[in-house]
């Protein structure tokens, strides 16, 4: 195991990319985004949204070199006016996004907001920034985005018993022990932004006592939900190691039961005889198989990897763009124990190659199909769904029918409509 | 100008025209750029990416290279990559940021050929141009740096502007070069799509270049310049129109003189058919509907830009999705050829029949299989089933 990644330029594979900041805005109940930007800047996400039915909600004003050099902060204001004009129903919600080229130029955002506010009262603003220039900072766009989408909850007094979900872009899978055990401390709701429909109804979210944020871009929105509201928050980034998934639990049982309450401890046995069991059928029907482990199936993909060789399945690669804080500890244990596990960096220069293909493996993750030429794909996507002793049986149930059929990858990529 | 765009999808930019063009050959071409402009390459201009193994990557542009102006990180990055992947060439590709902070991309190619001994292109490309733009200045670049004049060899031909955003993954380039090969021309080069170096260094020997798209005919006039190769810019869409660009291919080989390919319609201005499109290959769809199906007022609409020299009286330039929502919604067209993307342009009540033609910088993989089999009798084929 090569226990480094490089700095070079960088491979761009076809199952490069994630759900992009577009999709992720669009969250925001009865919101439209506007680009202003030069026009490239905005191809990869309105096609990715064409193909998710979401175009109608994005519009762009595109900026020339002139536009640039002069500022652009004026033509935004009457281009809103003309927008507005021209949507059937009018937003409650817009969402200004600026690209890569505006972090040196210093528009005046905060200026900016208050024109708009002013000018078109009943609709709140946003300045976002699709500029991955940034990606390294402590606010790369991913972030940014949570930060703005969780800035548009107003404060409110009346606070309730229920939590929010932040960060992740679909439910966690309302079969896992999740739920019962939130109720257990009184939860009867997890919120999540996709249980609502109008931006009103949206304002709920204000009123949880707590959040509980799975995936590590929604934590500085957390943190600012904590200054603004008093809301306390728990991260728990998903993972599918039952020793860790146990800690986890005890974790939030002391972050989430209210404060002075000593409500009973939940049982998790048949969740995790459950995830067990599944464990084993998994290892029954795949055998020996070779496993690679890719970062576009999950945050984590060192420690996905660690908890399937301490189940006994074969790992032989694993496949990342970098390392990411809360993984390292996963890295640095498969790089101590493991080393015959081949780690491959997906955005080297190298991997544009193609070398050393696996295709009689299962990739758990697109991008590792593609570069290892797998057969069998298990079909996960950045932990979509996934949470505690549910989502580690999930993904045994998926891994055990994951060479029920080979994978039509091209197809698989093209539907999941990545941006990167 | 700053132009509002509501419901179109932005189209293909230069650095993917740029890009296009150093698919084939064995490069390191490094887009000057964060991640998203690549992205925009190789998830949506660059048809052949899934599969290929084409050294085209993107430089990691960060803020503080960007600051700094660290051209150096860039150099580093671009001589590692050529110790692992031998290239015959190096680029750089611009993008928006270099374009604001003033790098130099071909002083920095100037650069990296000095410290490598590898011939290396810099593109000053800014994402505010469109591809044909791009596709016209690499090929150009290449010319300069690899072909030098020659001897013509008799009875062969280059194609000119051949790139996938023009052409998706080829069927009608391919069976174009079919066509050429049976009207007894051989092909020396396909410049810029199916090439390789050897073809590209010996595309000064081309008796005839045959530019099929406006960055072909920017190519083409080049060539001429440079090394006295005469032209013909046009498509052969359509089966009567299709022979006469072979006529008109006869006359350029017997003359030595340009041609490009142009409508026989009498009647100009007000058209009952509106083309939306790319300039030449709506120009030979124009040539085919007068030719093979009589039509007589049919108006050619740009929307990557109008070159005078291509154009009939009456034609547009359509700048913006506010002049191509107006043209289609004048009441003047019985029917329109446009993208399928434009067909949400038509407002209620508007009875013009739409037929769907996919363009690649417009709509790029999303509509691919509306693109019609238009070479010879195909187009009639089709447009007899529409």
């Amino acid at each position: 195991m090569a226990c480094s990644f490089h700095d070079t330029l960088h491979y761009s594979s076809p199952a490069n990319g994630g759900r992009g900041i577009v999709r992720t805005g669009m969250l925001v109940p009865e919101s439209v985004e506007l680009f202003v930007c030069p026009f490239a800047c905005g191809r990869h996400g309105a096609i990715s949204a064409v193909k998710q039915n979401l175009k109608q909600r994005l519009s762009y004003l595109y900026v020339n070199q002139a536009d640039i050099v002069n500022g652009y902060d004026d033509l935004i204001i009457p281009a809103v006016g003309e927008l507005l004009e021209t949507l059937q129903k009018k937003p409650k919600v817009v969402l200004i996004f600026v690209s890569c080229l505006d972090d040196l130029i210093g528009t005046d955002h905060e200026a900016l907001q208050e024109k708009l506010e002013e000018t078109y009262p009943g609709i709140a603003f946003r300045s976002c920034h699709m500029n991955p220039i940034s990606k390294g900072s402590k606010t790369p766009p991913g972030i940014s985005i949570q930060n703005n989408t969780f800035s548009l909850l107003n404060k409110r007094e009346d606070r309730d018993e229920n939590i929010n979900s932040l960060g992740n872009l679909i439910p966690v899978d309302e079969a896992s022990e999740l739920y019962p055990f939130l109720e257990t401390l009184g939860c009867a709701n997890l919120r999540h932004i996709t249980h609502y429909e109008t931006f009103e109804g949206y304002q709920d979210m204000a009123k949880s006592r707590a959040n509980l944020v799975i995936t590590p871009v929604a934590r500085q929105a957390a943190e600012q939900m904590k200054k603004k509201h008093g809301m306390s928050y728990c991260f728990v980034p998903v993972s599918y190691r039952i020793e860790q998934i146990e800690q986890d639990y005890e974790h939030m049982y002391e972050e989430l039961r209210k404060p002075g309450t000593n409500p009973g401890k939940m049982d998790f046995t048949i969740y995790k005889e459950d995830a067990l069991k599944k464990i084993e059928e998994a290892k029954s029907v795949i055998k020996d198989m070779p496993i690679i482990v890719d970062a576009s199936a999950t945050k984590c993909p060192f420690g996905l990897a660690r908890a399937l060789v301490e189940y006994g399945f074969h790992v032989v690669r694993v496949q990342a763009p970098e390392v990411i804080g809360i993984d390292k500890g996963n890295f640095e244990w498969l790089c101590e124990n493991h080393p015959e596990i081949e780690v491959v960096e997906s955005l080297h220069h190298k991997s544009v190659l193609r070398e050393n293909q696996i295709p009689d493996s299962i990739a758990i993750g697109v991008d590792g199909a593609y570069l290892a030429g797998s057969k069998y794909v298990m079909d996960l996507f950045d932990d979509e769904g996934m949470f505690g002793y549910h989502g580690v049986s999930c993904i045994m149930e998926k891994l055990a029918h994951a060479m029920d059929a080979e994978v039509e990858l091209e197809k698989m990529i093209h539907e999941y409509g990545l941006v990167v | 100008m700053a132009v509002l765009s509501v419901y179109l999808s932005p189209f293909a930019p230069d650095y993917s025209g740029v890009s296009t063009v150093m698919f084939d050959l064995n490069t390191v071409t490094a887009m000057h750029d964060a991640s998203g402009c690549t992205g925009n390459y190789t998830g949506y201009d660059e048809p052949r990416w899934y599969g290929s193994k084409s050294p085209i990557f993107c430089s990691g542009l960060r803020e503080i290279d960007a600051i700094l102006g660290d051209d150096e990180k860039l150099i580093r990055k671009m001589l590692q990559a050529a110790e692992d992947l031998k290239p015959d060439l190096m680029s750089l590709v611009g993008s928006p940021v270099p374009m604001v902070i003033g790098s130099d991309m071909q002083g920095i190619a100037e650069e990296l050929q000095a410290r490598s001994g590898i011939p290396s292109l810099g593109f000053d490309t800014t994402g505010t141009a469109y591809y044909d733009k791009g596709v016209a200045m690499a090929t150009i670049a290449l010319l300069k740096k690899f072909t030098k004049k020659q001897e013509m060899i008799s009875g062969t031909v280059n194609i000119l502007g051949a790139n996938p955003l023009d052409f998706g993954k080829g069927k009608n380039l391919e069976v174009l070069r079919n066509k050429i090969k049976e009207a007894g021309y051989g092909i020396t080069a396909c410049l810029s799509m199916g090439y390789n170096m050897d073809a590209l260094q010996k595309a000064s020997s081309a008796q005839v270049n045959l530019a099929v798209s406006r960055a072909g005919y920017l190519i083409a006039e080049y060539m001429y310049k440079t090394y006295g190769i005469p032209y013909l810019c046009g498509i052969p869409v359509g089966e009567k129109a299709g022979a006469g660009y072979f006529e008109l291919l006869e006359e350029v080989i017997r003359t030595g003189e340009n041609r490009i390919q142009r409508s026989t319609a009498e009647e100009k201005g007000e058209g009952e058919v509106l083309i939306i499109g790319e300039q030449v290959q709506s120009n030979a769809l124009r040539e085919a509907l007068v030719t093979d199906f009589g039509e007589t007022k049919v108006t050619v609409a740009c929307i990557f830009g109008k070159e005078a020299a291509l154009s009939s009286e009456g034609d547009l330039s359509l700048e913006s999705e506010r002049e191509i929502t107006n043209e289609i919604n004048s009441g003047k067209y019985r029917m329109i050829i446009a993208d399928p993307f434009m067909e949400q342009l038509m407002e209620e009540g508007n009875k013009s029949v739409f037929l769907k033609n996919a363009l690649y910088a417009v709509s790029s993989k999303v509509c691919g299989d509306e693109t019609p089999d238009m070479i010879g009798a195909d187009f009639n084929t089709w447009y007899k089933a529409k």
